[in-house]
């Protein structure tokens, strides 16, 4: 076996893992304040992949330039999603939350479908495969670019809800909205404040995708997917969960896909949580009653 | 209002009844195989729709990946022919059985007290998912993403037939005991057991229910039920492949189609079918390429607006229960 | 002729995070008395139900019922035992009618749809809310809730009959005709109760002892003349009226 291969999946686990960190932060904060999943996570990723790929292909923006454009679209869309769509179905029933956000995939893959086509798009940047070589290693200084900001972009959410007075309202909302309400919180801007900072970060997932993959309206349903096993497997609701989450399943899927096959990885993330669905339920980091 | 309520519950055995009466005399009328072709993927949504609901209605446990039991009915029956030439019925029981073993260990963990429904509802996703690379890799078996195609010998012990008609029939029956069985099971100790952990699984814990039990039961009872749905796509179709039967459009369809026709009712799913299946098809096939995207955008957003403003789905509209808010 | 014990509760402590919500508990509920469990508000009262009922599972003790230890025992396993409680804050299920929500309960006993709901009606009958069998639930007022939730108990056979926070809200003529039914079924039906409030006034009319407990441990115990002359009782609810 190659050390260099399996350091190669190494690094594109942990790269993979940034990625994951975007849409599973995403999802776990509108969680933690909304105790709603948001189905439609990987479609905003998706979004903001479009977006992306239309500033570089029209102005020339290299999608990391790109990214407040890309998180102001979606903060914005995020908070008129919100209040026009969410927020009227937050008291109703479970089931109908459900349907609301699967209508949400269905709207978006096909916007994209109507205006974009189903053809596969991607981006040519050829400064981002200047290899850095470590030893016998090379990597695509674009993989570690996008590795820092997914890094970046974390800290300065966690930043904001340690240290800043909006993220303790949402924490107190996430753990308490009743009480939240009575020391004067507005749970309503937090909630919408969160479901647009949450998809913000799928687009920033998306933007910094872009250089590596391939954009089409459909990108978004695995990695949905996956980011509803790493907050399952983090724990629903714990920030630092989704952060380990996303990191151990993207080394996961990156090593066994390079040893194995892609559909392989994918088998193995699956037994991976249903292994932690039996044993620790709670996920790594989440609490019991969560 | 008393008497309003029994009349509109009436309405809907009334409702059935005709429905009933119109869909068994329509081919004596009717022979266009376009049109028995778009009934009989009606009958096969509403049945799917209404398996759906035991355990996603009644007892609020929201599976987003049924296609699971629909594949595994599918394929079951799909792979024994077509590697070993085995009778189709053979290939249903074998989905039966399959289909039972996976909605226990899918269930069984995500049942265990203290979880929530989110948890249900991933596990079924990632199920499907999980089915569909699967069978996508598994090339040899089952023809990788191109699937099978299954030989025509136009034997009916096989079930094979010529035209649509026999194939019309036999969903029918199958639908027709299907609507029967939900409406029993409304009016059953289990079908009460089910809405009180729909409403509340604590206070119905404290009923006496054993919770646990009462939801693997339903899960199992859906996944039988969904698994025979399969059996009939196979032998209709002649042609499986992972992503038109395991594929999560085939689950959210199942889904949303429930929803819009009311997934605690058992007649809801049903219009839902009614509702959906036509209007989709028609629009697929008369807008074609160019304007491809429109219809499930337009569904998407009927999904959005039927979600703020008619929780319930039509039936709940329609028809009111005397017992049960929907 | 000495008092069979049916509920045994043994040194029974359970802990949530840092906080003793129940320390060392343990006492006896005899066959077809009406015990009153009195204490104020967070001094452990409902976790205490909820770990005999099997909510919760306490960090040690035991609850045994006619010498049987159900500590460990689900929930529904305890119900069908004939321990049964009612909710503080009430839980009807929201989209059943009234007649709905009490044939869950007696559907526990009898398979049968409909004779389930004949018997559901007669218990209806006792607790005088038979005309509004078909009453949906989030249509109830308050009063007719706590009435539903008694149905609901008495649908289940129960030997036991924990009534969590019953009387709370209720005005003094509603308060009466909820403890005067109590009693009669204590008295017709051979049901012991085990009465919770934190309201003594209500208590004192109809307990044959009382218990009382703050902050999870037992201060005392006895009939309610004696128990509300303790001194140790009536530091407890200092400020509070109790004498009656």
């Amino acid at each position: 076996m190659d050390i260099s291969l399996i350091l190669q999946s190494i690094i594109n686990g942990i790269l993979l893992g940034g990625i994951y960190m975007m849409i599973s932060v995403g999802l776990n904060l509108i969680y933690g304040v909304m105790r709603i999943i948001n189905y439609a996570q990987g479609e905003f990723l998706m979004i903001g992949m479009y977006i992306a790929y239309w500033i570089f292909t029209l102005f020339g923006i290299n999608p990391f330039l790109g990214i407040p454009i890309v998180a102001t679209v979606l903060y914005f869309s995020g908070m008129f999603l919100f209040n026009y769509v969410v927020y009227p179905i937050l008291k109703k029933p479970y089931e109908t939350q459900i349907m609301t956000f699967v209508a949400l995939i269905y709207i978006l893959q096909n916007i994209a479908l109507i205006i974009w086509t189903a053809d596969y798009r991607t981006v040519n940047m050829p400064e981002t495969s200047i290899p850095v070589v470590i030893g016998n290693v090379y990597i695509p200084s674009g993989r570690l670019i996008i590795l820092g900001i997914a890094i970046v972009i974390s800290l300065i959410v966690l930043f904001f809800l340690t240290r800043t007075k909006t993220g303790l309202f949402i924490r107190a909302s996430s753990q308490n909205p009743f009480a939240a309400e009575l020391v004067g919180v507005d749970t309503k801007k937090v909630r919408a404040l969160s479901m647009g900072i949450g998809i913000a970060l799928a687009g920033i997932g998306g933007c910094i995708l872009l250089p590596i993959y391939y954009c089409y309206p459909y990108v978004g349903v695995k990695l949905g997917i996956m980011g509803f096993i790493i907050i399952t497997l983090g724990g629903l609701g714990s920030f630092y969960g989704a952060i380990i989450g996303s990191l151990l399943i993207g080394l996961v899927e990156s090593l066994v896909g390079a040893l194995y096959s892609s559909e392989f990885a994918m088998a193995i993330a699956l037994v991976i949580y249903v292994t932690i669905l039996i044993l620790r339920p709670q996920g790594l980091l989440g609490t019991k009653s969560r | 209002m008393q008497k309003i309520k029994i009349v509109k519950m009436r309405f809907a055995y009334t409702f059935f009844i005709s429905l009933l009466l119109f869909l068994v005399a329509l081919p004596l009328v009717v022979q266009q195989p376009y049109i028995l072709h778009v009934i009989i993927i009606s009958m096969l949504l509403a049945y799917l729709c209404t398996s759906w609901s035991f355990v996603s209605g009644y007892a609020r446990q929201v599976s987003l990946g049924h296609s699971v039991y629909v594949g595994i009915g599918a394929y079951s029956t799909a792979l024994l022919y077509y590697h070993f030439g085995l009778n189709p019925i053979l290939g249903l029981l074998a989905g039966i059985v399959s289909a039972s073993a996976i909605s226990i260990l899918i269930s069984v963990p995500s049942f265990k007290l203290g979880l929530r429904g989110p948890y249900y509802t991933f596990s079924t996703l990632a199920l499907a998912e999980f089915f569909t690379y699967l069978f996508i890799g598994l090339r040899d078996l089952t023809g990788g993403e191109l699937g099978l195609a299954l030989p025509f010998k136009n034997n009916p012990f096989y079930l094979q037939f010529q035209g649509k008609i026999p194939y019309y029939y036999i969903m029918l029956s199958l639908l027709v005991t299907v609507i029967i069985l939900a409406n029993r099971i409304q009016n059953s100790k289990f079908g009460y057991y089910l809405f009180a952990i729909r409403n509340d699984e604590s206070a119905a814990e404290a009923c006496g229910i054993n919770v646990f039990k009462t939801k693997i039961m339903a899960s199992l009872l859906s996944a039988v039920l969904t698994s025979i749905g399969g059996f009939f796509y196979a032998i209709y179709y002649m042609y499986v492949t992972p992503e038109s039967v395991f594929g999560l459009s085939l689950s959210f369809q199942i889904a949303t189609t429930s929803l819009i026709g009311g997934a605690t009712s058992w007649i809801g799913p049903t219009i839902g079918a009614i509702v959906a299946v036509p209007i989709l098809e028609v629009t697929r096939a008369t807008l074609g390429g160019k304007f491809i995207g429109f219809p499930l955008l337009f569904y998407g957003i009927v999904l959005v607006v039927m979600g703020r403003y008619l929780p319930g789905g039509i039936a709940s509209r329609l028809f009111r229960d005397k017992e049960r808010v929907r | 002729m000495p008092q069979r014990i049916i509920l045994q509760v043994e040194g029974i402590t359970k802990i949530f995070g840092g906080l003793r919500a129940v320390d060392d508990l343990s006492f006896e509920l005899f066959e077809n008395e009406i015990l009153g469990l009195i204490g104020p508000n967070g001094s452990g009262k409902t976790t205490v139900v909820n770990i005999i009922t099997g909510f919760l599972k306490p960090e040690s003790g035991h609850v045994k019922y006619l010498g049987e230890d159900i500590t460990l025992k689900k929930t529904h396993e305890i119900v069908s035992k004939g321990i049964v409680r009612t909710f503080q804050i009430m839980r009807p299920f929201r989209e059943l009618t009234v007649l709905g929500n009490v044939t869950l309960g007696t559907l526990l006993f009898e398979k049968d749809v409909q004779k389930a709901k004949d018997k559901a009606i007669e218990i209806l009958k006792k607790v005088k809310l038979e005309d509004k069998k078909d009453v949906l639930c989030s249509d109830l007022a308050t009063p007719d809730q706590r009435k539903l939730e008694l149905a609901k108990a008495l649908a289940l056979n129960p030997k036991v009959l924990i009534l969590d926070e019953v009387v709370a809200g209720l005005s003094a003529q509603e308060t009466s005709m909820i403890l005067e039914l109590i009693k009669e079924l204590r008295d017709k039906s051979n049901i012991s109760v085990v009465i919770i409030e934190h309201v003594v006034k209500a208590v004192m009319k109809i307990a044959d002892r009382i218990i009382v407990i703050n902050a999870g441990k037992k201060i005392a115990e006895g009939k309610p003349k004696d128990v509300i002359n303790d001194p140790t009782v009536i530091k407890v609810y200092l400020g509070e009226k109790i004498r009656s």
